[in-house]
């Protein structure tokens, strides 16, 4: 093969020139005004990224994680019956079911969902089903969020009553975990939950239209069997919400700590985040209290 | 003389007058052949002649001792190439946060335009490629650097779609500056772009695509038989590479696959996916040792050799580790190795000797 060295060096600049210009086109396009959504996060929503890669001063750059949460399934607890399932409000590898991703929305997200979930082979046939990327709805302080505190207070009150009873085997310092969830979950949790999910981008924007309160983002669902046997039941996880980190453009440096740890211990500072036409996200405005 | 294309065909002819000088020296000493001092005279000169213009022209290595050098150089640059590479990538992380949004895309772009243009430079003074190799790796990096560092300033949704302009670029490079370095480069994003595709086409998030090794199979296929189609000749062991990449390509995901059966594509049961590939990588390794001994590809041999062989010794671990003594268990392997030593010489005193093309 011969292949012609000046057409190989002008490819080679025009190839240069075209990738910027894509990029450049592409964030333009995603940042026409207005935005699809104006989110007014905190501290509780943005959280550190984490950078295992670098030591201390070797990236000068500063991203925050969105911190997004689900609305955990409850499962048969210790002492009244329901419980949040383990690692049921988290998003990402360990995710716990979320209860409105039951099996007829995994259907219409496009999940083959022909097995019953109390068949023998179903947590293995689920288990190897490969997950799917679709669109997000994300909520901002919203009923979901009243929900989970409302949840967590009922919790304590549930507990109080069985720690009344002399043969209670709640004690004080379970009484207290509780207690300390609550006030996580009052003061320092994330108030962004993941409360939808759908394949048609209008159709959700025609059924959230706050665009303060809810922003749609692109992000992974796997299925997940939840039980055993006849209790057993289908939901799908949210693995992954795509665009989670947000860069700190310079300008905005001076509102934000330099190394934003949890939310407990920093000073506090709010962040207005908009979301544009390919549902990417950027800082609109930074400061702190 | 028909002129040398490049500087692999130069220093092949340098080789071969070498060997021809050595050869005829011995005839002379056994009294097979006898030139006259006129012949002698007019083949030295003309040898000679051809060296100095081969060496002004491809900066060759005229002797064994420059060879072993040239060796010893090409190391260095691929270190050398590599470091730069990483300081180029960690530069630009220890100073990025402090400058505003316009100054970073302006020196991201600033930076991928200087190092091509430095890039093209060195090559046109640069005859052996030490220096051109090292330009054209951080000409690269500082293009993946551009990209990938792009996306972080504006938030853009990560895409396998930034593998396609990264692997055009590093061909674009490797051919330009005749770069085995590159060329891998590229190959290991296509691949990856490939098996993305692959994933993205079952349903799988594209960085995702590892969890179905099967998605690496059309990436195979495509760079094994690419060289078929598109005749490396002009490129020192380009066709090699992308035999080597397409094979391992092949046999990893095949290797990972007889031990992780849940990872296939397959509707079947673990095991039995396990055992499948156990035998195809056993059929594929023999088949691609009987493809190479017939096109006389050395580095395809080698290669279904080292396959084989890894196919078999999982297998005996597997099958005899835990109930032979472990004397005997070496002693199989040992005894297996000096089978295949026993079977690759018929097949190379049936086929002759293997030589690289």
């Amino acid at each position: 093969m011969r292949v012609s060295t000046k057409w190989l060096v002008w490819g080679g600049a025009l190839l240069l020139a075209l990738t910027n210009a894509v990029m450049l086109v592409g964030v333009a396009s995603n940042r026409r005004s207005p935005p699809e959504s104006v989110l007014k996060l905190t501290e509780r929503e943005l959280g550190p990224q984490w950078d295992w890669m670098w030591q201390s001063g070797e990236n000068s750059g500063l991203s925050l994680e969105l911190r997004v949460r689900t609305e955990p399934v409850l499962t048969p607890g210790i002492y009244d019956g329901t419980w949040p399932s383990l690692y049921g409000g988290v998003v990402g590898s360990y995710a716990g079911a979320a209860p409105w991703l039951d099996s007829s929305k995994l259907a219409t997200l496009g999940f083959d969902v022909a097995m019953l979930p109390g068949d023998n082979a179903a947590a293995e046939h689920y288990e190897r089903m490969l997950g799917r990327d679709v669109l997000l709805v994300l909520e901002l302080d919203g009923p979901v969020r009243q929900r989970a505190l409302e949840a967590a207070r009922a919790a304590v009150a549930r507990l109080e009553n069985l720690a009344a009873e002399p043969t209670s085997k709640c004690r004080a310092d379970c009484l207290r975990n509780s207690l300390d969830a609550v006030s996580q979950e009052e003061r320092l949790a994330s108030r962004l939950f993941v409360v939808d999910a759908g394949l048609d981008r209008a159709a959700l924007q025609r059924k959230y239209t706050d665009s303060a309160r809810y922003a749609i983002v692109r992000g992974h669902i796997e299925p997940t069997v939840i039980g055993e046997g006849f209790s057993a039941r289908l939901y799908g996880r949210v693995t992954a919400v795509r665009c989670d980190n947000i860069n700190v453009p310079m300008k905005f440096r001076d509102a934000i700590p330099a190394r934003p740890g949890t939310p407990s211990s920093q000073e506090p500072f709010q962040v207005t985040v908009a979301f544009g036409r390919r549902l990417e996200p950027w800082i609109l405005a930074a400061h702190t209290g | 003389m028909t002129a040398p294309l490049s500087r692999n065909e130069a220093q092949q002819r340098a080789e071969e007058i070498r060997a021809f000088t050595a050869e005829l020296a011995r005839l002379e000493v056994e009294r097979v052949v006898s030139l006259s001092e006129e012949q002698r005279q007019n083949i030295q000169g003309y040898h000679s002649r051809t060296l100095t213009e081969l060496s002004k022209k491809f900066d060759i290595d005229r002797d064994t001792g420059s060879k072993q050098l040239s060796l010893g150089m090409r190391i260095a640059s691929l270190l050398g190439a590599l470091a730069l590479a990483a300081s180029a990538f960690f530069l630009f992380y220890q100073f990025w946060g402090l400058l505003g949004t316009v100054t970073q895309v302006s020196a991201l772009i600033g930076a991928t335009g200087l190092t091509y243009g430095v890039t093209l430079w060195i090559r046109s003074r640069d005859e052996n490629g030490y220096f051109t190799k090292l330009a054209a790796m951080v000409a690269f990096a500082c293009f993946v650097l551009n990209v990938s560092m792009m996306g972080a300033v504006f938030n853009i949704t990560p895409s396998d779609k930034a593998l396609l302009p990264w692997a055009a670029y590093a061909f674009m490079l490797a051919y330009l500056c005749d770069l085995r370095l590159l060329l891998a480069a590229a190959l290991l994003c296509v691949t990856a772009y490939i098996a993305a595709r692959a994933g993205e086409f079952s349903g799988l998030y594209w960085l995702d695509f590892g969890r179905r090794p099967e998605n690496f199979f059309p990436a195979a296929l495509a760079m094994f038989c690419l060289p078929l189609v598109v005749r490396q000749r002009r490129y020192a062991g380009f066709a090699q590479t992308y035999r080597l990449f397409g094979l391992l390509t092949l046999f990893l995901p095949m290797l990972v696959l007889a031990h992780w059966g849940s990872g296939s594509y397959l509707g079947l049961a673990g095991d039995t996916v396990e055992h499948l590939y156990q035998i195809l990588g056993f059929v594929a390794a023999a088949a691609i040792i009987w493809v190479g001994v017939r096109a006389r590809w050395a580095d395809v041999v080698n290669t279904g050799v080292v396959f084989f062989v890894i196919f078999l010794y999982t297998k005996f671990y597997d099958w005899w580790w835990d109930v032979m003594p472990k004397y005997l268990f070496f002693l199989v392997l040992a005894l297996t190795a000096v089978l295949a030593l026993v079977i690759l010489r018929r097949l190379r005193s049936e086929r002759a000797i293997i030589s690289p093309t």
